[in-house]
């Protein structure tokens, strides 16, 4: 990573500017613009079809999407040139919403292959069995997990919020620099989301940022955004500080799409 | 008159040619009589019929084979050179109690064969050793579950078979360790065609494990047909791992009949990986109420290959159960398939009837066709069936990707996954670990 000398100001760690993505012609992301700092977390809600989920997954390298227009800069280098697995290498992380199931490859085989791959790709060594269990055991109980779940098969037959947890595990065990995280919340209880919340938040550090998707406030009662930005038909179309999610789940996003009728109307 | 006509003629002169040297007399040099006209009167099957739909004979019809002579000094030497150099099969002489049994080019190896160990009463003989004695047992058993009636290849071999192996465990009697026979193909520059026929007798709560190892060299067309017959007493449980990595020139034919007493286990797992047609027919029948059986198979298919498993279980007491998972890995222009028939007769209630097959498929040109068949004329079973066929999941090869792992390392993890299952089901650990050796052998490889 490049440093910066003490006049200059910090390198954005994520800009992403008019980006323009959609699936089979349909177009979904319409002009996004977003920069995140090293240390931020930033917020993205929006409602149902706005695009949330698809810009995370396009920042992750899925292939189902195609982008027409715009640019993604991470640490300041092109990122959508970059394969999805070398992104994972150099610190980007999606939580996935719907966690994929694979049968018959072990969660700690998985999970050791990854972060190897990782170390790999860093010059590091790889860490044999042993090593990587205390590692991963470590972050189990912080997570409460059983640690039954490592001989498991990848998500296969957990429950949603099992599933879940093991993506905040795998983020944990990876340490990335970017984590994205598509609706890490749903479908999780009370309990569950405080332990995700903190594993989570035990990530937060002054290198890493965070980007996370939610269509409710409540995930951002137990984690504090720096920045919260409304996703609307393709574009954002309001940011503010960590007050702008109470007003969303307050007054719900009526008053967002008269803000951006009138603004629209206002431009003509 | 059928097209094939000609082929069978060939055949009849082989059988008359053979007929002095063939072992066995009285009753089996009847057997082999009866077969032999049973399969001129009826012909090689064609793919008009429903059985052969997916699989033509032509290979077989169309090539001039010579019968396996007796191997020379220098067949047995090479066939040596290649027990050392082949990848082990899990039969090493060198660890102790490990019995193993080769044949070459069809005929039993005594010289590379280890037998030592074998326990008293237990019996493991070539079939050649045994017919040359009075054994009234094994006379009335040979062609009593398969004499060829119906099944061209299955009539060849009874007409034809040379060599083989007689495994007789008896009552109460449990092999500690599994028998290895290993089938060793030394090629010439001939079409040759062997029959080895095998003969697995359990007794009553007898126990054994068996290996079959399919390989060898064969450089020119090889006909393997292969029969086996096997006895399962009640109580008795029989482990069977059979291992085909022939070459590509092989033509590779086995009909595998099995009869179950009550309460008895039979499990079987088909590694199908070489040979470029291969063809497997199995017919297990529940004799005795409780008896359960297990049928898995991993089709390993690339080229120009094909494999054709055909499966027929006859539930025909109560509490019956029958598990099969067959499953197949496809690639370039391969083709496989699946035809799997349950019957379950009348009074077989409570009978548990699983079937399914799973077909991966890695390239456009590669098909797989399964055809499940369910005769249930019970009413309070459990019968289920299911088939899918499929590439690779391209959700499951995003997720490993998005964490870092290579597109070809995600790839491999996926067959991996999806082949290693049937090696996991072996329940019998020392042949479940040559299963998890052969597939690591043959599954895709490489870095990134």
């Amino acid at each position: 990573m490049m440093s910066n000398g003490k006049n200059q100001p910090p390198q954005p760690l994520l800009e992403v500017r008019n980006l323009h993505a959609g699936v089979e012609g349909k177009q979904i992301l319409k002009g996004v613009d977003l920069t995140v700092m090293p240390g931020e977390v930033h917020a993205i809600m929006g409602p149902n079809g706005s695009g949330k989920s698809t810009f995370v997954k396009v920042l992750s390298g899925h292939e189902g999407f195609e982008v027409s227009e715009g640019e993604v800069l991470y640490e300041g280098r092109d990122l959508l040139d970059l394969a999805p697995e070398n992104r994972a290498r150099e610190g980007i992380f999606l939580a996935f919403q719907y966690p994929v199931e694979i049968p018959g490859v072990s969660n700690a085989y998985f999970l050791r292959a990854a972060l190897n791959a990782v170390r790999e790709h860093h010059g590091e060594e790889a860490l044999d069995a042993m090593d990587f269990l205390t590692l991963v055991r470590e972050h189990m109980k912080r997570l409460r997990m059983d640690p039954g779940m490592l001989n498991r098969a990848v998500n296969a037959g957990f429950s949603g919020g099992e599933k879940k947890r093991n993506e905040v595990l795998q983020m944990a065990v990876l340490q990335p620099r970017l984590a994205l995280l598509d609706e890490t919340d749903s479908g999780l209880d009370i309990d569950a989301l405080k332990i995700v919340a903190e594993g989570v938040n035990d990530l937060r550090g002054p290198d890493r940022s965070i980007v996370l998707v939610t269509h409710y406030q409540r995930l951002l009662d137990y984690i504090v955004p720096d920045h919260v930005h409304v996703l609307h038909a393709g574009r954002i179309v309001k940011s503010g500080c960590a007050d702008l999610a109470l007003k969303l789940e307050e007054q719900g996003y009526g008053w967002i799409e008269d803000d951006v009728r009138a603004a629209e109307a206002g431009a003509r | 008159m059928t097209a094939s006509a000609p082929a069978t003629d060939v055949w009849a002169d082989l059988f008359e040619a053979a007929r002095p040297r063939l072992p066995g007399a009285g009753r089996v040099a009847g057997l082999r009589r009866k077969a032999l006209a049973g399969f001129r009167a009826t012909g090689f099957p064609t793919q008009r019929q429903e059985e052969w739909r997916h699989t033509s004979v032509a290979p077989v019809t169309g090539t001039a084979f010579e019968p396996a002579a007796p191997p020379s000094r220098e067949a047995l030497d090479r066939a040596a050179a290649l027990l050392e150099t082949l990848p082990p099969t899990g039969a090493d002489p060198a660890a102790g109690g490990s019995i193993r049994v080769v044949f070459v080019n069809g005929r039993f190896a005594p010289t590379l064969s280890s037998r030592e160990t074998v326990p008293d009463g237990v019996e493991i003989a070539s079939l050649d050793e045994v017919l040359a004695r009075p054994d009234e047992d094994l006379e009335a058993r040979i062609g009593s579950l398969v004499d060829g009636t119906g099944h061209a290849f299955a009539a060849l071999n009874t007409a034809l078979f040379e060599d083989g192996l007689f495994l007789r465990v008896p009552s109460g009697t449990r092999l500690a360790s599994p028998v290895h026979l290993v089938f060793l193909a030394v090629g010439g520059a001939a079409a040759t065609a062997v029959h080895p026929r095998l003969l697995y007798l359990l007794e009553d709560d007898a126990q054994a494990s068996v290996v079959e190892s399919w390989r060898g060299e064969a450089e020119a067309p090889w006909l393997s047909n292969t029969v086996v017959e096997a006895w399962i007493g009640r109580n008795a449980r029989l482990d069977l791992l059979e291992i085909q990595e022939q070459t590509l020139e092989a033509l590779h034919f086995r009909a595998l009949k099995v009869h179950q007493a009550e309460d008895s286990r039979f499990a079987s797992a088909c590694l199908s990986i070489g040979a470029h047609l291969t063809r497997n027919d199995v017919h297990i029948r529940l004799e005795g109420p409780g008896a359960e059986c297990r049928l898995d198979g991993l089709t390993l298919a690339q080229g120009d290959q094909h494999a054709d498993h055909q499966t027929k279980i006859d539930h025909a007491k109560p509490q019956g159960t029958s598990h099969q998972l067959y499953k197949g890995i496809l690639d370039d222009r391969a083709t496989t398939a699946f035809s799997g028939r349950v019957l379950v007769e009348p009074h077989a209630q409570k009978t548990d009837a699983q079937q399914t097959n799973h077909n991966l498929l890695l390239s456009p040109d590669a098909v797989a066709d399964s055809k499940p068949q369910l005769e249930i004329f019970a009413d309070d079973v459990k019968c289920a069936h299911g088939a899918t066929v499929g590439q690779l999941d391209q959700d499951a090869l995003f997720y490993l990707r998005s964490r870092g792992i290579g597109p070809r390392a995600a790839r491999r993890l996926l067959l991996r996954a999806f082949a290693s299952e049937i090696a996991e089901r072996v329940q019998d650990p020392e042949l479940r670990e040559i299963a998890r050796a052969t597939l690591e052998r043959h599954l895709p490889g490489g870095e990134g």
